[in-house]
């Protein structure tokens, strides 16, 4: 495992205080802070390079599109895609509307259904319901088990009705932690389709998974996986869509945003479309200032090294479980263990009610001790009213986060307790 | 800290007045804090010129902001004109609550009440 007290000294915003106490801060499912690299990455860009990509003949033009390609193959790489297959978007919802405006609204029809499960967030979620509007799909909602996984069973069943085409998944989910078992599922998929069912394409929702676990797109045997940049230690505004190359290249996916950039030629009677994949999905100027901040943001995880991050994220979300456990208020949500190799069971966060007393008033009187975390519905309440939790509050973690600062968290919930009198 | 959740905050939010459903009345509606899982459905029964409020009744959940403040303003505008009701924003529900001031990312708590009792009074009047 990497050094946590050399880490934190890559990311300045750390060092600030917070109602005159350290910064703890454990929002990082939110969004994370970022490392000097990434900001040095963007400020660099702006003071040396700045001009638009691809139209001029000018050295600034040309310098500019070689950081954005080369953005772009990093990007892609640090997550095992091709470069053909990334597009890059402004965060997981951007990418998740791009699957449905340029993959749903082609694919599906009356009778498709589109399945979804109760943990997901609105991102993957109201996006199907638009576009089971628009299409005539219907969208169902497969069950979760009392620690808060995906009922295998329950999918197996809603697979087997035959009009599954679209399964959309949580890779890790931003309210219960739990992580999906994607190769489980898969094999499922693929048992259905072998018994001459339609094989539903796969969409992941990556946005608690990037920048916490290692991730191989060409390994995953998903057809789509959306992420955000800003929750990986990226700027804000930058995101990705990987998509299979063949959905690409057969057309089975299209272009959804129109304009320049994304043409081979423009005629009074049409368009034809670019041939190159990178161009066709990124039309108008693109944000390269955020590419390249991505880009250091990747360069940044990979020197730490993927598998260390999830060893210290394993680390931190285990040692919250076990002392938030002996706080007799505190009711853990999702998975009580963190599991292990193949078996991996929760990443990245722990949520909770506090008996007594509302999320709200409890983020607040955290805050007051300078730690940051969310309270509210996360956007999942769909989850909540399944669970019926009015609220919860969610303590999340990041490579500079320590055990410490889970104390800290632990002591500032004693101030919630003294307040409310609970 | 204790400015904020003080001793006559927390006793609002846990004496929450008139908190119960009205049979006989003129309107009502429901509003969600979609961020924070708070929530108020409001009963109010006018005066029969309608242009008072003769009584309120509620229930919901949330936060201690959001039932606090709905607590004390569904005391505090029964017998008030329905225009005055209409011209009230969040300094008024702060000096209700005796706070002086509230973060940003609490003023949907503090207001869930009053735009919901605003949203049943503007659908009476058209």
């Amino acid at each position: 495992m990497f050094d946590e007290e050399r880490v934190r000294r890559d990311f300045p915003l750390l060092w600030r205080k917070v109602h005159a106490k350290p910064l703890v801060y454990l929002d990082n499912a939110s969004t994370t802070q970022k490392p000097q690299a990434v900001i040095d990455a963007i400020t660099n860009y702006y003071t040396h390079h700045n001009a638009n990509i691809h139209r001029g003949v000018h050295q600034l033009s040309d310098e500019s599109t070689q950081l954005w390609n080369q953005a772009r193959a990093v990007v892609a790489g640090f997550f095992g895609a091709e470069e053909d297959e990334l597009i890059l978007t402004r965060n997981t919802t951007e990418s998740m509307n791009g699957i449905a405006y340029g993959w749903a609204d082609h694919n599906l029809t009356k009778g498709d259904v589109i399945l979804v499960s109760y943990m997901d967030h609105h991102s993957n979620l109201v996006v199907w319901q638009e576009a089971a509007k628009r299409t005539g799909a219907k969208v169902v909602f497969v069950n979760l088990t009392a620690e808060g996984e995906v009922d295998l069973h329950d999918l197996k069943e809603k697979l087997a009705e035959g009009n599954v085409k679209l399964l959309t998944l949580t890779y890790v989910s931003n309210t219960l932690g739990s992580v999906c078992p994607l190769q489980e599922i898969i094999t499922l998929v693929d048992e259905q389709a072998k018994k001459g069912k339609i094989k539903p394409r796969i969409v992941v929702d990556g946005a608690q998974a990037a920048g916490h676990l290692p991730v191989d797109f060409s390994r995953l045997g998903v057809d789509f996986f959306s992420a955000s940049g800003h929750k990986m230690l990226g700027p804000m505004g930058s995101g990705l869509l990987l998509v299979r190359k063949e959905i690409l290249e057969s057309g089975e996916m299209r272009p959804y945003f129109f304009g320049g950039g994304m043409i081979a030629a423009v005629s009074v009677e049409g368009t034809e479309f670019s041939s190159s994949l990178s161009d066709r999905f990124t039309p108008g100027t693109p944000d390269v200032a955020s590419a390249v901040g991505l880009e250091a943001a990747c360069n940044y995880l990979s020197a730490l090294g993927m598998e260390a991050v999830l060893e210290h994220d394993q680390d931190l979300v285990a040692y919250a479980l076990e002392q938030l456990q002996q706080i007799p208020e505190v009711e853990l949500v999702g998975p009580l263990s963190v599991g292990s190799g193949s078996q991996l069971r929760r990443i990245g966060s722990v949520a909770f009610l506090y008996k007594g007393v509302h999320a709200h008033d409890v983020a607040q009187v955290l805050d007051s001790e300078g730690v940051a975390v969310r309270s509210g519905h996360h956007c999942t309440m769909p989850l909540h009213v399944y669970n019926d939790w009015v609220a919860t509050t969610r303590a999340s973690f990041q490579v500079y986060n320590t055990r410490e600062e889970i104390d800290a968290l632990v002591s500032a919930l004693d101030k919630v307790k003294r307040i409310f009198k609970v | 800290m204790q400015d904020l959740y003080h001793q006559q905050l927390l006793e609002a939010a846990e004496n929450k007045k008139n908190f119960g459903e009205l049979a006989d009345f003129d309107g009502e509606a429901t509003s969600y804090n979609a961020s924070c899982g708070d929530t108020v459905s409001i009963r109010i029964k006018l005066t029969s010129n309608g242009k008072q409020i003769e009584s309120v009744g509620w229930t919901g959940t949330g936060c201690i902001i959001s039932q606090a403040a709905m607590g004390q303003l569904s005391d505090y505008v029964v017998g008030k004109q329905v225009s005055d009701i209409m011209a009230m924003g969040a300094g008024e529900i702060l000096e209700l609550l005796a706070l002086s001031k509230i973060a940003p990312g609490r003023l949907r708590c503090l207001l869930l009440g009053l735009t919901t009792i605003k949203k049943i009074l503007q659908e009476k009047n058209t």
